[in-house]
C-alpha cells in the first residue's frame, strides 16, 4: 500500500469508506434540509445530487468524526480500488485439494484476495518448483532436562473466588452446567483489576 | 503505554498470538514462512516492552512445517504448546534451546487449533483439518481421547474458562461443537453460519455465552440454554473472520481479526453501532490476535505482513 497517508489517516479514510450513511438520523436530516435548497436546474432536479451528497457527507464526517480532506480520501480510495495492488489467486491452483484456500474460501467475487507473492509461491509449488531458503530441521527432542515450575499460576481476571485446580473430577455433568443461569453476574460488578 | 509497539517477523508470516499466563510482558508468536503453504516455521517469545523498540526477541525455534497456534502451559511458566502443518505437536520449554522437550505425531493434516485447559490445567486439546480433535496431558506419550464427529477441518477449539471439562469447537462444516472430555460425543451442536465456521472463543463472565466468527463475515454471540438462535449479530468485517477473542475483563467486550486486514473492537452491550473501534494497523490478512490478562485494554496482533502489533484501546477499560 502507497505509504504517503499516516496510519491516522487511513484509519479515519477507512471508517467514512464505511460510515453508516443511511441509518445515521442526524445525517439524514440534514441532508435533506441541504437538498431542499439545493440549486436545481429547469426541471427541478437537483443539478449535481451525487456531488452534493458526497459533500455533505465530509463536510459531516469532518465535523462530527474526523477531519479528513475530500481530496486525500480520494487518491486513496482510488489506490485501493487499484487491481495491481492485489492480484487474485483464481481457484484450482495445483494445491493440495483444499488446504490453502479452504480457511478464506469465500463466495465468488466476494473472497478476499491474497497477497501476490502468495499465488507466486503457489504457482512455484505448482510447476513443482523447489521454493527455495527451505531449512532442514532435525527431527528430535532436547537432550537437556526440562525446567521445574516454580510459580503458581495467577489467578484469571475472571476468577473471584478461590481457584479451582484441586477441583475433583465428580464435575457436574456438561449439560447440567450449560442450563445452569450466568454465575459471574454479581461478580461483573467488582473490578478485577482493583486488587 | 501509548501508542503502537511494533515487531517483524521477518520472512514469516504470522498466524497466532498468545500472551503468557505467568508474565505480564511476555508474548509468544506461531508463524510460518511462505505464507504456510510451504516451508518451515517459528515461534517467537517476545518481552513486550523491551529493547528501544518496544519489543525485543527472547528466543526463537524453528520447525521443519509452519507453525498455526501455540498455547502457553497453564500450569508450567516455561512450557508452552505449538501446533503445526505437518500434524505434529511439540511441547517447548522455554529455558532451553533449539527442540522441543515432547512431540506427537498423531494428526494426519494442518493442526489449526491448540488450547489449554484453563480450569483444571493439565491437559490441552488440539483440532485439526482431519477433522479429529484430541485431548493431551504433557506427561502421556500418546494423546488421551480422539473425537471424530465434524464432517470438515477443525480450526479452533476453546476451553470452558470456568469448567475443566468442557470445551467448544468451530469447524468448516458450518457448525460449532460442545464437548465433555468425558463423553464419546458431542453434548451440542450449533449450526452457527451458513459458511465455515473459522473463530470461536467462550465468553468469560458468562458461561453459557460463546462467539463465533465465519466466512460470512460476520461475528455471532450464542446463548447455549437457547441455540436456535444467535444472541446478537456482529457485522462489519469485509471478508471471512479469522479468530474471535472474549475480553478477560469485560462480558461485553469481543475482539476479531480479519482477512479484510482489520481487527476490530466490538461492545456487545451498545445496541446499535456495536463496533468501537477499528484496528487498521496491517497491510495483509490479520489472523492472530490476544488481550493482555494483566493489562486491560491491550491488545497483541499477528499477520500475514509479518507484523506484530501491541496497541491499547482506551475505549474497552474499565468495562465491566
Amino acid at each position: 500500500m502507497a505509504s504517503i497517508f499516516t496510519l491516522d489517516d487511513e484509519a479515519a479514510f477507512k471508517q467514512f469508506s464505511e460510515y453508516p450513511w443511511t441509518t445515521d438520523k442526524r445525517f439524514q436530516e440534514g441532508l435533506k434540509s441541504i437538498l431542499a435548497t439545493a440549486p436545481t436546474d429547469k426541471d427541478g432536479n437537483i443539478a449535481d445530487k451525487e456531488a452534493a451528497l458526497q459533500k455533505a457527507k465530509f463536510f459531516y464526517f469532518s465535523k462530527f468524526v474526523k477531519a479528513i480532506k475530500p481530496e486525500s480520501y480520494n487518491s486513496w480510495k482510488t489506490l485501493q480500488t487499484d487491481p495491481a495492488r492485489h492480484s487474485e489467486l483464481k481457484s484450482g491452483t495445483a494445491l493440495d485439494s483444499d488446504t490453502a484456500d479452504t480457511a478464506v474460501n469465500g463466495s465468488g467475487k466476494d473472497e478476499a484476495q491474497y497477497p501476490r507473492s502468495f499465488q507466486e509461491i503457489c504457482e512455484m509449488v505448482a510447476r513443482g518448483e523447489q521454493v527455495p531458503g527451505i531449512k532442514q530441521i532435525p527431527n528430535k527432542l532436547n537432550e537437556a532436562a526440562p525446567s521445574t515450575s516454580n510459580l503458581n499460576p495467577r489467578k484469571k481476571p475472571w476468577e473471584t473466588g478461590p481457584t479451582k485446580t484441586a477441583e475433583p473430577a465428580s464435575d457436574v455433568p456438561t449439560q447440567a452446567s450449560l442450563d445452569k443461569p450466568a454465575e459471574a453476574t454479581s461478580e461483573m460488578l467488582v473490578d478485577p483489576t482493583s486488587e | 503505554m501509548a501508542g503502537v509497539l511494533r515487531f517483524r517477523t521477518a520472512g514469516y508470516n504470522g498466524y497466532a498470538i498468545e500472551y503468557s499466563p505467568f508474565f505480564e510482558n511476555r508474548i509468544a508468536c506461531a508463524t510460518a514462512a511462505n505464507f504456510g503453504i510451504v516451508g518451515n516455521g517459528r515461534l517467537w517469545l517476545l518481552g513486550v516492552g523491551a529493547g528501544p523498540d518496544g519489543m525485543s526477541v527472547d528466543r526463537v525455534y524453528d520447525t521443519q512445517d509452519g507453525l498455526y497456534d501455540c498455547a502457553w502451559s497453564e500450569a508450567h511458566e516455561n512450557q508452552i504448546v505449538t501446533s503445526s502443518g505437518d500434524g505434529s505437536i511439540k511441547l517447548w520449554d522455554v529455558t532451553l534451546s533449539d527442540f522441543p522437550v515432547r512431540n506427537w505425531s498423531e494428526h494426519s493434516r494442518e493442526v489449526f487449533s491448540v488450547k489449554w485447559n484453563l480450569v483444571n490445567k493439565d491437559t490441552f486439546v488440539s483440532g485439526s483439518w482431519d477433522q479429529t480433535i484430541k485431548l493431551w496431558k504433557p506427561e502421556a506419550p500418546q494423546s488421551l481421547m480422539t473425537w471424530h464427529e465434524h464432517t470438515h477441518c477443525i480450526y479452533q477449539t476453546v476451553w470452558s474458562p470456568t469448567s475443566g471439562e468442557t470445551f467448544a469447537s468451530a469447524s468448516g462444516d458450518h457448525t460449532a461443537k460442545i464437548w465433555d472430555v468425558r463423553q464419546p460425543r458431542s453434548a451440542q451442536t450449533i449450526r452457527a453460519h451458513n459458511a465455515e465456521v473459522l473463530a470461536l472463543d467462550w465468553n468469560k463472565y458468562h458461561p453459557n455465552m460463546i462467539v463465533t466468527g465465519s466466512v460470512d463475515h460476520c461475528i455471532k454471540t450464542w446463548d447455549l440454554r437457547f441455540p436456535d438462535r444467535e444472541v446478537r449479530l456482529l457485522q462489519g468485517h469485509e471478508y471471512a473472520v479469522r479468530r474471535v477473542k472474549c475480553s478477560p475483563h469485560s462480558g461485553d467486550i469481543v475482539v476479531s481479526a480479519s482477512y479484510d486486514m482489520t481487527m476490530r473492537v466490538w461492545d456487545t452491550a451498545v445496541p446499535n453501532r456495536p463496533m468501537v473501534h477499528v484496528h487498521d494497523l496491517h497491510t495483509e490478512f490479520v489472523l492472530g490476535i490476544d488481550m493482555s490478562m494483566f493489562f486491560e485494554g491491550q491488545i497483541a496482533t499477528c499477520a500475514w505482513d509479518e507484523q506484530i502489533t501491541v496497541t491499547t484501546v482506551p475505549a474497552i477499560i474499565g468495562k465491566h
